[in-house]
């Protein structure tokens, strides 16, 4: 039978829309080049690190249509530096502009709103919103949604505070209002921000650079409706639009008709501390689909909570990565899918819970989008990536001679690896897949904070084993400066991230404090030191305190006793090391080629002994060299002994680790 | 003034399932009894669609009232009571 198309021809465009082919993917990449100098403009203008280096943040433009029950915003084109954010706000926007009303808006108008349960991702992504007026008629949107580095709360940073199980906890929640009035800044609005933060002189940069941003997108998307006028200008936003959806319709309608489930865990809430389950089931029929979030977890206690916009976002970011991850992002990425999601779920959180960890229900959201779909079609497979946020607040006041009593910020996020997938190994060094952001070079973080990081390099046997291995995980030490706390954010802690398709899992997050900076210097390899320098923060660790994620207790005689948890005091000189987990591996380690094998013991990514546990492969350590024949004899001895349930791949872990 | 769209109890049931309720219907794209209408989020943001459950067609589209508590939040000043300021 012919495979259904739905793409249109040149004829059907011109019909369709009014203007030829031509005309319409320029208007279309023209969008698309208006929010890259949107972009370009929050960039240069932002003041804090977790924007301006990390790229936490996204623009975009909409096109405002008439519906049945009022306006109806549609994006047409987004330029991101954080992947979450360039999906979340086709719903933070209609909702900051349906509870606001369109008919509020006046040229030059901001409206802000950082709102969780109205749609955002959590009090730490401000969203900013404007209307563009095109003959005298509200016609486009341009928006931003940036992540600011305090938004006040208990805990510096605002984000992850494990003490949290209220929203009034978190920081300042901010309901849609106007910062600007017809380009004339709101005095009370701005002074609420900067009296409610602990770096104002950020956040009044940051406000203003996305204010900014919207001026340069309206003047934008006014340059061509003055060259194009206004009806070719909005057809053409409707060719891309509609562009976007054929794709997504060809895309599902080629994927097989079906029910897909998955679930996962989380270790714990920090607070209850019981595993909290999640569970997705995927049905598509022809070219349309669902997820339904039924039967996942009532919301814990503690912050590991989503709310309702910010978990669609990441249900669709991991089923657009499955099906169709060339196309670019709009409102036609979403329109042929509808998302389930009750409330009350660790996935939807009721008001006033605490969302302050936001982060790693995402994880597990899109984690189960890519199981589900990997059952369905083996050949388009991904295994889990390192599946958490796994960041880490420092802030205070800098005592570093020339910048005493200046306030700071520091969001330590270590990056890890990415699950092997069907085709390749997985991709390290990132952070997880719904957030991609940047990571930045260490001299900008120890220009801005005082904190010097002294080691950062792949884990030895860290990466989930595979005939397509996970992306290795990473061992990051950082040393305070300055007085600081540490706020935790860290998950895959006591369940590490699992394989796909007889893949093994990754080696787990892990967190410590070292004795003093030598032990970086000195006795520390491929991240692996002995535990004896090492004071074990949180972990699956043995009596000894060392790594074990096969046989060691989830934080057994540990300083903390989960990965989340608040203000613990840092004392200037304190060395935290971070091991960030991998991702897990792909397929059948034993079908592992054996020349890639070695060469993962050669660059010190797999240990001689790693190899021979969980690959089988026989590397003789003196030379270097592949013993063929004893390796041929242990796969096939591994092979029988898995047949027989007496071997599984092991999980990636150092297996001799140092006491 | 009304809470019961500002601040929830947390749930006691451990596990929790969306509702779908059966409609009187027949779907007009495949012809199909299973017909029936629930909560969901779809690319403008949440709504209470009535839908096939064979092929996913969606009869109708409706947007939510105060009443359905979908979403979970509404600002009180979402009531027509409130007219707004120049800045809100």
């Amino acid at each position: 039978m012919a495979k259904k198309t739905f793409s249109l021809t040149a004829p059907e465009i011109q019909e369709r829309y009014g203007i030829d082919l031509i005309t319409a993917e320029v208007i279309r990449n023209s969008f698309i080049q208006i929010t890259r100098q949107m972009h370009a403009t929050l960039l240069r203008g932002s003041y804090s690190p977790i924007i301006r280096d990390y790229m936490d943040m996204a623009v975009c433009v909409f096109l405002i249509n008439q519906g049945q029950d009022g306006p109806e915003y549609e994006m047409v084109a987004v330029t991101e530096g954080c992947t979450q954010h360039a999906f979340n706000q086709q719903y933070f926007v209609n909702a900051m502009l349906n509870e606001y009303g369109l008919e509020n808006m006046r040229p030059g108008d901001v409206l802000i709103s950082n709102d969780t349960f109205r749609g955002g991702i959590h009090l730490s992504d401000l969203g900013a919103v404007s209307v563009v007026f095109c003959e005298g008629k509200p016609s486009f949107v341009v928006s931003n949604v940036a992540h600011w580095a305090d938004m006040g709360g208990a805990a510096p940073g605002s984000f992850l505070n494990g003490w949290a199980v209220e929203s009034y906890q978190e920081g300042l929640r901010i309901p849609p209002m106007l910062i600007y009035a017809e380009g004339v800044p709101v005095r009370t609005a701005f002074n609420l921000l900067i009296e409610n933060t602990r770096i104002p002189h950020y956040v009044l940069g940051d406000m203003r650079a996305q204010c900014g941003t919207l001026v340069v997108g309206t003047r934008l998307v006014g340059n061509m409706v003055d060259k194009l006028g206004l009806e070719v200008s909005r057809n053409g936003a409707q060719y891309s639009i509609d562009y976007v959806q054929r794709i997504s319709q060809q895309a599902i309608s080629e994927f097989p008709d079906g029910v897909y489930e998955a679930e996962d865990w989380m270790d714990d809430d920090g607070i209850e501390l019981e595993p909290v389950k999640t569970k997705v089931t995927v049905t598509i029929r022809g070219d349309k689909a669902e997820i339904d979030l039924s039967g996942s977890q009532r919301q814990p206690l503690g912050n590991t909570t989503s709310g309702w916009g910010a978990e669609a976002t990441r249900l669709l970011i991991g089923f657009k990565t499955m099906l169709e991850p060339a196309s670019p992002v709009n409102a036609g990425s979403f329109k042929q899918i509808d998302v389930i999601s009750p409330s009350g779920t660790v996935h939807n959180g009721l008001p006033p819970t605490s969302t302050n960890f936001h982060a790693d229900p995402g994880c597990r959201a899109y984690n189960s989008i890519y199981k589900a779909l990997s059952h369905a079609m083996p050949e388009r497979g991904v295994a889990s990536d390192y599946g958490t946020c796994n960041a880490y607040l420092w802030g205070g006041l800098d005592t570093r001679p020339g910048r005493i009593g200046t306030p700071w910020i520091y969001y330590i996020i270590a990056p890890g690896g990415w699950g092997g997938t069907a085709r390749t190994d997985g991709v390290p060094f990132c952070l997880v897949s719904y957030g991609n952001c940047y990571d930045p070079v260490v001299e900008l973080i120890e220009q801005e904070c005082p904190v010097i990081v002294l080691d950062k390099e792949f884990t030895m046997d860290s990466a989930g084993a595979g005939e397509h291995r996970g992306g290795p995980g990473t061992c990051v030490t950082y040393l305070a400066l300055s007085d600081t706390t540490m706020t935790a954010g860290a998950d895959r802690v006591r369940f590490p991230p699992p394989g796909e398709q007889g893949g093994g899992a990754a080696m787990p997050v892990y967190g410590y404090f070292l004795e003093d900076a030598n032990v970086s210097f000195k006795h520390t390899r491929n991240g692996i030191t002995p535990a004896r320098f090492m004071k074990p923060l949180f972990g699956l660790v043995d009596a000894d305190g060392r790594p074990d994620p096969s046989g060691g207790v989830y934080c057994l005689n540990t300083l903390a006793k989960s990965g989340k948890f608040s203000l613990r005091p840092v004392k200037a000189g304190t060395i935290f090391r971070n091991y960030c987990s991998g991702g897990g591996g792909f397929g059948d380690s034993l079908r592992r080629p054996v020349n890639l094998v070695l060469k993962d013991v050669e660059n010190e990514l797999l240990s001689p002994e790693f190899a021979a546990n969980a690959y089988g492969v026989v590397v003789n350590p003196a030379t270097m060299k592949v013993d063929e024949k004893a390796t041929e004899e242990r796969r096939r001895i591994l092979a029988a002994q898995r047949e027989q349930g007496k071997w599984s791949v092991p999980v990636a872990c150092y297996p001799n680790w140092p006491k | 003034m009304a809470m019961e769209n500002i601040i929830y109890p947390r749930p006691t049931e451990k596990f929790i399932y969306e509702k779908r309720a059966p409609v009187d219907a027949v779907c007009p794209a495949c012809g199909g009894k299973n017909v029936k209408r629930y909560r969901v989020i779809m690319y403008l943001g949440p709504k209470i669609r009535t839908k096939c459950q064979d092929c996913l067609h969606t009869l109708q589209t409706e947007e939510p009232t105060v009443a359905d508590q979908w979403p979970p939040y509404w600002a009180i000043t979402r009531s027509g009571r409130w007219k707004p300021s120049r800045v809100g």
